[in-house]
């Protein structure tokens, strides 16, 4: 599904990334750990199409398409979602209608028709239910106001709404306590299939506790230096990550 | 002195076009007022409340009176498609200068609500207006000199009144001008919207010179919104004057859409306690449009609110300025004022000037002001796009949000969504 050869970035002209290379097939979910710097975020972001990183070197291919000169939006009407570490608030945009026209969107580029208010009422509604979430927060701006466990649930409804093939969770656990963590993490797991693929960048064992990765990789100065099983998050939790280095 | 800047005022096209009307009014006993306003200049960039803006173009067009038109059905329908069904039965419409009997409903029969057009001359026009510019405003002065028919609307203490509308339609054929003329007069404990639209038919450009004064008494409530939509050849001048006594509320949002060059003045005279008075706007130009907002919010007593936003979404070559004051006067304790400009440009040729000025002279004050300056949110645009919207999408999708916090704020719904229909529209079509 995702294919990542040799992948550099740039940002500000200083090198985040200096050779990432990633595979990652239909069903599988892949954790990415490591130390705050040393590119995590970066990664995910240059795979969402954001504009402040620029690609020098690598290729990435998307079902089997280039994707390095695809625009944000066309990224994600091909089936790429980003879950944002810190999501955006947008006063004067309301949540529902910011959702119904996203979902219109993604719709209108797979030749489906465009959903109804009706229809899309019914669909958010259930899509609520699986984060928990107050009906009343499709009414307000998107974000404003909102509390850190709001805005990544959030984050999650438009995940779901969207049904993308590459889910991308940037720290979808940072800034949760325990009850939130839960919610958020039954609302992937329900979202998870043999279709789609989930990578999710974490600083914490514990959200892999609840979301079970295949593969876990360990990020260190813009490059994968160690992967392996759900095992590997355990180690690094009781480890830290200077053996890695050591080991690197 | 005086003659020889007479003289000279005259030689500008613009004064010559106005001469037949000051002829008229002089011979109708109005010489003082007539000699007054041609010993005022037109103002230029080196009077203070000028400096932004230059009226060259203005001073040299050559203005004739606008004096009543035969309307096409076409015509006659666009305006019919325009009117708030919120003021059926309260409603006056005005075709270049003259009462339009069939376009104009005043069937409602509120009692203790007169809404009456009038002829020059009237009691209750002037009082007010003169707190504008402290009475030096040279249009204020034009205003006095040359007005013909007005609008009074008066509600009697205790009454809840209707939405009134008065429509400005200018048909454009040729260059031609307006004195609209308005007085509000809501009694003690009473109610009452106004709306307030300027339309243009043809392309043409014409001239219109608005002055509204309105006087809130105890308690009385004035729900006001303007919506300008000259053609883009106009030239409009604006001075709103409102006195609120003690307890009045007055909530107005001014939307600017059209002309090349609309320059606005708004005061409100804080007379009383526990006073509220919002003077909103929100202009939304492209092309080479200039817009011009000038207000002062003068706090007399103690113990009142003072609410301004001011929005500007500038596209093009466009050029917006806000100059907002707000006085607060020695025995005026206890304010609350508050004014926020904030701007939008949508192109590196757009221009910005904002001047927020405080003179506080009480000590128990609470002010507070901000103004900024900015393009649309890089962070928000990604985010948008990551969700699947085109990058024009997106755009249209945040410029519309900046403008929609005014539109959310106007009070008649019909005119509500058809402003917001038609900023949709506009922001779609932006050089973006």
């Amino acid at each position: 599904m995702l294919s990542i050869k040799n992948l550099h970035v740039v940002a500000d002209k200083a090198k985040i990334l200096r050779g990432v290379n990633l595979e990652v097939k239909p069903g599988e979910v892949h954790a990415i750990m490591g130390l705050n710097g040393s590119g995590k975020s970066t990664l995910v972001k240059t795979l969402a199409g954001h504009p402040h990183y620029d690609v020098t070197a690598g290729e990435v291919e998307f079902m089997g398409n280039d994707i390095l000169e695809l625009e944000a939006d066309e990224r994600a009407r091909e089936g790429i979602f980003l879950a944002f570490q810190y999501p955006v608030e947008i006063p004067g945009v309301s949540n529902s209608g910011f959702l119904r026209t996203s979902v219109n969107a993604i719709r209108a580029h797979q030749g489906k028709d465009e959903l109804d208010p009706l229809e899309f009422d019914d669909l958010v509604r259930e899509k609520l239910a699986l984060v928990d979430m107050n009906p009343a927060f499709l009414d307000r701006s998107v974000n404003v106001d909102f509390s850190g466990g709001e805005k990544k649930r959030n984050e999650i409804l438009q995940m779901a709404m969207l049904e993308p093939k590459l889910a991308l969770l940037d720290e979808t656990d940072s800034g949760l306590d325990i009850d939130a963590l839960r919610i958020v993490a039954d609302g992937v797991n329900k979202l998870r299939s043999e279709d789609n693929a989930i990578v999710l960048v974490t600083h914490y064992q514990r959200l892999l506790d609840y979301i079970v990765p295949d593969v876990v990789h360990v990020m260190m100065n813009g490059k994968f230096v160690m992967s392996g099983g759900k095992e590997l998050a355990l180690e690094l939790e009781e480890r830290g990550y200077d053996w890695v280095e050591a080991g690197a | 002195m005086s003659d020889t800047s007479s003289n000279m005022t005259l030689e500008h096209p613009f004064l010559r076009g106005l001469s037949e009307l000051l002829d008229q009014r002089s011979s109708a006993g109005h010489e003082d007022i007539v000699k007054g306003l041609l010993d005022a200049e037109l103002p230029t960039r080196r009077h203070e409340e000028w400096r932004f803006v230059k009226l060259n173009a203005l001073r040299d067009t050559e203005f004739t009176l606008a004096d009543g038109a035969e309307l096409t059905a076409a015509q006659r329908d666009e305006i019919t498609a325009t009117v708030c069904p919120e003021a059926n039965g309260s409603r006056v419409v005005f075709v270049d200068g003259v009462l339009s009997a069939d376009l104009s409903d005043l069937t409602a029969d509120t009692a203790g609500v007169s809404v009456e057009v009038v002829e020059a001359g009237a009691s209750g026009f002037g009082e007010v207006a003169a707190l504008v510019q402290g009475g030096e405003d040279f249009f204020v002065k034009l205003s006095d000199a040359a007005w013909r028919r007005g609008v009074k609307i008066a509600v009697e203490k205790n009454t809840s009144g209707p939405v009134v509308e008065i429509v400005y339609v200018s048909t454009a054929q040729s260059s031609t001008l307006d004195m609209p003329r308005v007085a509000i007069e809501v009694g003690a404990g009473s109610k009452v919207g106004v709306v307030e639209r300027y339309i243009s038919l043809g392309d043409a450009a014409c001239f219109e010179n608005c002055v509204v004064e309105a006087t809130l008494g105890t308690n009385a409530r004035l729900d006001h919104v303007k919506h300008q939509e000259s053609n883009q050849a106009s030239f409009h001048v604006a001075r709103m004057a409102v006195r609120l006594n003690d307890g009045a509320h007055l909530a107005s949002v001014t939307v600017h859409q059209g002309a090349k060059l609309s320059r606005t003045d708004l005061h409100g005279e804080i007379a009383g306690t526990n006073t509220t008075c919002e003077l909103h706007g929100l202009a939304f130009i492209g092309g080479a449009q200039v817009s011009d907002t000038h207000s002062v919010m003068n706090h007399v007593s103690p113990h009142a609110v003072s609410d301004q936003v001011h929005k500007c979404v500038v596209d093009g070559k466009g050029h917006a300025v806000f100059n907002g004051k707000i006085f607060v006067q020695q025995d005026a304790q206890q304010i609350n004022a508050f004014q926020l400009n904030r701007n939008l440009l949508l192109t590196p040729t757009a221009k910005i000037d904002t001047k927020p000025q405080l003179e506080i002279f009480a000590d128990d004050v609470k002010c507070s002001h901000g103004a900024t300056i900015g393009q649309l949110d890089e962070d928000q645009l990604f985010y948008l796009r990551s969700r699947g919207l085109g990058n024009e999408q997106a755009r249209s999708l945040l410029t519309y949000a900046f403008a929609g916090e005014l539109v959310d704020r106007i009070p008649v719904e019909s005119l509500q969504q058809r402003i917001a229909r038609d900023l949709m529209t506009r922001t779609q079509g932006s050089s973006l």
